[in-house]
């Protein structure tokens, strides 16, 4: 039994799913649904398309880089069944997806620690912004003192406009 | 899937490019060839000076077909080109190369040195 990866979305294609395109250069494209074989028929690009695994990690919002990715390669060498080889892979398979879930949730934290900074920053110029629209008693005190402040420049505005009467 | 008056292209060095069905072998009312059926056909374009001339009849093996087939295995596999390669009235291949890919159970029929080509799936 071999799982294959879809050439759209790169999921796992187990056996009895999908379908397989031969080119005419004998270049073998398979697909995990009609989705991704409808988009491959479109010419799309998978790394322009928002939501399959080449966009994903092209666009840094997964683990793109990690030793954990070397153990799913394909590899063209065959390997005579051995009971105890098989036992100690089983073993190392679940360890390996341990430690890849691990580093992927720590890269989603990562990730997520800059946005959330952006986040508290917009919010706060908002505020800033709209003050006037708030009214507490604190917002009632800034705007009553950013009054005050232009208070003496309308008085000085204000006695212009009167000798400008009076001429 | 392969009918009367559909059109293959020739995937082999006989200098034949273009053929039409005119009948579908392998049994009484056999009416659609897949890949690794032997078929007839009309030569429609065939490269100058060569063995076969334009308008012989020839008997022609399908190689890949643009209609989807099921393999086994559960993989519903399809080309982009209807191909097909000529065949002598003994059902063996006539030419002594092919060109594209051959899906590896007509390879395993037609077992000839040329036909293990690196380019079958």
């Amino acid at each position: 039994m071999r799982l294959e990866k879809c050439f759209f979305c790169s999921s796992t294609i187990y056996p009895g799913h999908g379908t397989m395109f031969v080119r005419n250069d004998s270049k073998v494209f398979r697909f995990c649904r009609s989705k991704c074989h409808r988009n491959f028929k479109m010419k799309r690009n998978p790394r322009k398309v928002r939501w399959t695994k080449a966009f994903r990690k092209a666009a840094g919002k997964e683990l793109a880089m990690d030793t954990t990715f070397e153990f799913e390669k394909r590899r063209n060498v065959p390997v005579r069944y051995d009971r105890d080889l098989m036992q100690t892979t089983l073993l190392a398979m679940k360890r390996i997806r341990e430690i890849r879930e691990r580093r992927e949730t720590q890269f989603y934290k990562n990730r997520m620690k800059a946005a959330k900074e952006k986040q508290i920053k917009e919010i706060e110029t908002e505020i800033e912004r709209n003050i006037s629209l708030v009214s507490l008693p604190a917002a009632r005190k800034i705007a009553r003192e950013q009054a005050e402040k232009l208070a003496p420049v309308k008085a000085i505005k204000e006695d212009q406009d009167a000798k400008i009467a009076d001429e | 899937m392969i009918t009367f008056l559909t059109n293959l292209k020739i995937a082999d060095n006989t200098g034949v490019l273009n053929v039409q069905c005119i009948k579908v072998l392998g049994g009484h009312k056999m009416r659609v060839a897949i890949s690794g059926k032997p078929i007839v056909t009309a030569l429609k374009k065939v490269r100058p000076r060569k063995k076969f001339k334009k308008g012989e009849v020839a008997k022609v093996l399908v190689l890949s077909t643009k209609n989807r087939f099921r393999r086994n295995s559960g993989f519903i596999i399809n080309s982009n080109k209807n191909t097909g390669l000529i065949l002598n009235d003994g059902f063996a291949p006539v030419a002594n190369r092919v060109t594209g890919a051959v899906p590896h159970e007509v390879r395993a029929k037609y077992n000839r040195g040329y036909l293990l080509t690196r380019k079958n799936y």
